[in-house]
């Protein structure tokens, strides 16, 4: 009976071999998706390396500007204390922000 | 899992050889669940890039083959279950779901899946089926399969189709070996039981 219903579901088509071009199709999509990986890698790498440069840059120049004697902590101060005030008031749209942010994060970057 | 490896490192080429290798079983499979090649296909595809996506963590616990099926399966359901008739299995044996005919071709109650032949009539259906010619008894077998439930259907592809073990099977499934022996031995009395209502196929 065994053998009488393999013969069964083989006749019935169940069994078929697939369509000789699908081996292809998946492997053009899992390369499509191995490049869409390396360009992730990639910009993401190029955003790091551009806020990495741009952080070295302003480090650098308060440094100089401090050294130089030209730098008054005091308006540093008052100009944090008003980005302190905006942030205070703009709360849900900086924790909005934020949050899409860390959701791309999660679900699009964690891919890569 | 060398070539696996070897994936993981950036030879996305090495994939081809799991495509080639187990292609067939993942296409079969798919199949048994949503019934159209097309369907299939598609299910196939999303399965494999699946696997592709999760490579890393293949661990090599259960064989690839067995996990690629467990992929399938789910990525079948998960468009068996958007037509609308579920979308996961279910654990145990009982209930009905998922057929993919109306059952009314025949003049059957709702509850005709239910008809399991009894063991001394399979032997009449079988010879009545043999007097069929290629052509009819393809035809016959292909209603009784779509008018069985996704569990049913799955379980004879699995086991006669693909040749796995029990063991191997519930792995890929949420069942365990007893059910499967139960979902085996009910899915062909089943398939008998349809057959046995087909006008070709009455033996009495």
């Amino acid at each position: 009976m065994e053998e009488d219903i393999r013969q069964m579901l083989l006749k019935s088509g169940l069994g078929a071999p697939p369509p000789p071009s699908l081996d292809i199709v998946i492997m053009q999509r899992i390369k499509a998706e191995q490049d869409r990986r390396i360009y992730r890698k990639v910009v993401i790498a190029a955003v790091i390396k551009v806020l990495g440069v741009l952080a070295l840059l302003v480090v650098t120049g308060v440094v100089l500007w401090w050294k130089a004697g030209r730098l008054d902590w005091g308006e540093v101060g008052e100009r944090c204390a008003i980005a302190g005030l905006w942030i205070r008031d703009h709360a849900y749209v900086v924790a909005g922000g934020m949050l899409a942010v860390a959701v791309a994060g999660v679900f699009r970057l964690g891919r890569a | 899992m060398v070539y696996i490896q070897q994936v993981l490192a950036g030879d996305v080429n090495r994939f081809a050889y799991f495509v080639e290798k187990y292609q067939k079983m993942a296409f079969a499979t798919a199949t048994g669940i949503l019934g159209s090649d097309a369907d299939a296909e598609e299910a196939v595809q999303d399965a494999f890039l699946k696997a592709f996506r999760g490579l890393s963590s293949f661990k090599g616990g259960a064989k690839f083959s067995t996990w690629l099926c467990k992929i399938t399966i789910n990525c079948a359901l998960a468009r068996v279950g958007s037509r609308g008739n579920g979308g996961g299995l279910r654990a145990s044996g009982g209930g009905l779901r998922g057929s993919r005919g109306s059952g009314g071709s025949w003049g059957l109650g709702k509850g005709f899946l239910d008809i399991e032949l009894a063991d001394e009539h399979l032997a009449d259906v079988d010879s009545c089926y043999r007097r069929l010619n290629d052509q009819d008894q393809a035809r016959c077998i292909r209603e009784a399969l779509d008018r069985m439930d996704v569990e049913d259907r799955l379980v004879l592809t699995l086991y006669y189709l693909n040749e796995q073990s029990i063991e191997e099977i519930s792995a890929a499934t949420v069942w365990s070996r007893d059910v499967i022996k139960m979902r085996l031995h009910r899915a062909r009395k089943r398939m008998y039981g349809i057959l046995s209502k087909m006008p070709e196929l009455k033996y009495d």
